[in-house]
């Protein structure tokens, strides 16, 4: 009797699973892989669109005029240069914030924590535009700065809640323990504190490399046309110019450079885990 | 009847259970003297006052919430007190910041740096100190090797066992020849057969050393398997400090008496015995010290309730008009020979009768308890 009961269980429950399994894989595959291929395709030029207005030169026209030409590479260097300033400038504002965060009062901690994510209910546009028009009233808008100050405004709460986690981390008896031992500040802070903390910098920095390769509502809004983003040539190619093929194989490069930092990420993390855990 | 077993007591209450303290030992040793500590309207730790000679291990033994873990704090300099001073071999460290105070520190959950191999982690100490590479490959083998970990100097915490954590955790705070040693609750967390070889490892490593040493605990067989003397420590307050015997042979109130051990807590009156009631006088008898006679041989005559095997000892339980005796006999496994129901003596000898203090009006009787 029990065991029957028991085995209906297991049958509802792997029903249920795969019912679940079964959802995930089917929108996975038609919202994301078949997309994705499709994208590769249209980037080789293979698959063209009715209105893509461009002739065909070749399957690999796209990444020939994005790698041979000088502007193009600038581009993606700006683009670079946005994404790794904007990690320095999370993690500047974000450690003591998420420090005071964690280790302080409740008090602070509402007020950080409200503080860091509210403004994620506020759409982008709208922020930016709003920090636009503020920036413009003190002559700072379109440039390099507007755009950084945007980004990190805007992603610091992808680097504040990876390390609030991290300072949480921290086991409050190794530091004093440290501090028996003799060690000053500075050595708890980089031998004791960063360990630790590392798997969350990654993570965080991670999160704003990616986010801030593709954000383009931010330097669409607050940079200089002539200085476009990565993102924002894919988003011109295709809307304003119906460039697909050069649309998708730049998107795909964004893509690739996604992939390369998880993976290094991941490899990073695998080395300190090693240690930790 | 009664006022023999008093005057028996007066005897025994003034041979002074205060410990032989000489005053020039503990003066390099640890002197902590009138430290107050509060939060605010709670009180931590009320007018403590204590001292401990070159290695000499204290073990202050309190319930939970008793202000053991303020006064280590108190100690390890991570707190201040309100009132009192704080000397360390002779030096005043009550102001001095948890680095330069040269205290030893081990805590129940080890606190080792998960991210640093063992080496790592006992060398730790002397790369503060800016101890020379050379002396610093030297001795950290050589305390390894002292703990029994001389081939775990490459591994990580997480590849030891809680043992070998724990030790870990007595060399790195032993290698810097710490002032004082503040243990906290060190055998906590490990399994019960582990703890007796620590404790050992503990005493040797501390008498070697010549470092006064403070234990913080609630369990009694720590102060048993480690303390030179002890602490019974309530509510912020030290209530007895002695050797080991002293305080359980001569405890000063039956929460200290309890603590340390099984006891009879009763008020001996015309010839008549019972149940001592709270903040009253009481007298104390060890189960051990109660035997099973005859009806006619003993002081008073009961009714057997039943006994339990105990391991080492056999427990049974007599009442005496209502009050519930307890005797405990070696267990050698053989019937203790009573049946539930028989009239049985019960006698002591008069000189383990002990006089008690009655316990503070607050005392609580549902109090934890070791």
């Amino acid at each position: 009797m029990s065991v029957m009961y028991l085995e209906e269980t297991q049958w509802a429950r792997r029903r249920f699973l795969a019912l679940g399994l079964g959802v995930i894989g089917t929108l996975y595959l038609v919202a994301f892989i078949l997309p994705m291929l499709y994208m590769v395709a249209v980037s080789f030029g293979e698959t063209r669109l009715g209105t893509d207005q461009f002739e065909f030169e070749g399957p690999l026209a796209a990444y020939e005029r994005f790698w041979g030409s000088e502007y193009y590479r600038e581009i993606m260097f700006d683009s670079l240069r946005l994404a790794f300033s904007a990690i320095v400038g999370t993690i500047a504002l974000g450690l003591p914030l998420a420090y005071t965060a964690t280790k302080g009062s409740r008090w602070y901690r509402i007020v950080i924590i409200v503080a860091v994510v509210n403004p994620l209910f506020v759409s982008t546009i709208v922020r930016s535009f709003g920090l636009d028009l503020f920036l413009k009233a003190i002559n700072l808008a379109d440039s390099f700065g507007a755009v950084l100050i945007g980004t990190v405004q805007i992603l610091l709460p992808f680097m504040v809640l990876p390390l609030m986690s991290g300072f949480r981390a921290v086991d409050p008896l190794t530091v004093h323990s440290a501090k028996t031992l003799g060690s000053g500040r500075f050595r708890i802070a980089v031998q004791i504190v960063l360990p630790t903390l590392a798997p969350s910098l990654l993570a965080g920095s991670v999160l704003v490399f990616i986010l801030s390769m593709n954000i383009f509502s931010i330097p669409l809004i607050l940079g200089r046309p002539e200085d476009p983003t990565m993102a924002l040539v894919v988003y011109h190619s295709a809307l304003a110019h119906a460039n697909f093929t050069f649309a998708a194989g730049v998107a795909l490069i964004l893509l690739a450079l996604a992939l390369v930092v998880i993976f290094l990420q991941g490899r990073l993390v695998r080395g300190a885990v090693r240690g930790v855990v | 009847m009664d006022s023999e077993f008093r005057s028996a007591v007066l005897v025994d209450s003034e041979e002074s259970w205060t410990s032989a303290e000489s005053g020039d030992a503990h003066a390099k040793g640890v002197v902590i003297d009138g430290v107050r500590k509060t939060y605010g309207s709670v009180v931590a730790v009320e007018d403590l006052s204590l001292s401990l000679a070159p290695g000499e291990i204290l073990c202050l033994l309190g319930p939970s919430g008793a202000g053991k873990s303020t006064l280590l704090n108190l100690m390890t300099g991570l707190i201040r007190p309100d009132v009192g001073r704080i000397e360390f071999g002779g030096r005043d460290v009550t102001d001095v910041p948890p680095e330069r105070r040269g205290v030893g520190a081990v805590f129940q959950s080890f606190a080792l740096f998960p991210h640093m191999s063992v080496f790592d982690n006992v060398a730790f100490g002397l790369r503060c100190q800016k101890i020379a590479k050379t002396e610093v490959a030297r001795r950290v083998p050589e305390q390894l090797e002292s703990v029994g970990l001389g081939d775990k100097a490459m591994r990580r915490p997480h590849e030891l066992s809680g043992g070998e954590q724990q030790r870990v955790a007595f060399a790195r705070a032993l290698i810097t020849k710490p002032a004082v040693l503040a243990l906290d609750e060190p055998f906590g967390s490990l399994d019960v057969q582990l703890r007796g070889s620590l404790r050992s490892m503990v005493r040797r490593m501390v008498h070697r050393s010549n470092v006064p040493a403070i234990l913080i605990t609630h369990d009694r067989d720590d102060a048993f398997g480690v303390a030179d003397r002890v602490g019974i420590i309530r509510k912020g307050r030290l209530l007895q400090v002695g050797s080991l015997s002293e305080v359980y042979h001569a405890p000063q109130s039956a929460f200290v008496g309890r603590f340390l051990g099984e006891a009879n807590i009763v008020v001996l009156t015309n010839g008549q015995i019972r149940t001592a009631e709270l903040g009253e006088a009481a007298t104390m008898i060890r189960p051990e010290h109660v035997q099973l006679v005859a009806p006619d041989d003993g002081r008073y005559a009961g009714t057997f309730v039943g006994s339990r095997q105990g391991g080492h000892l056999t427990r049974s339980f007599i009442d005496i008009g209502g009050t519930t005796l307890q005797s405990n006999s070696s267990g050698d496994g053989d019937d203790i020979g009573y049946r539930s129901g028989d009239i049985v003596g019960v006698t002591w000898d008069e000189r383990h009768i002990r006089a008690l203090e009655p316990d503070p009006d607050d005392f609580d009787p549902t109090e934890d308890r070791a």
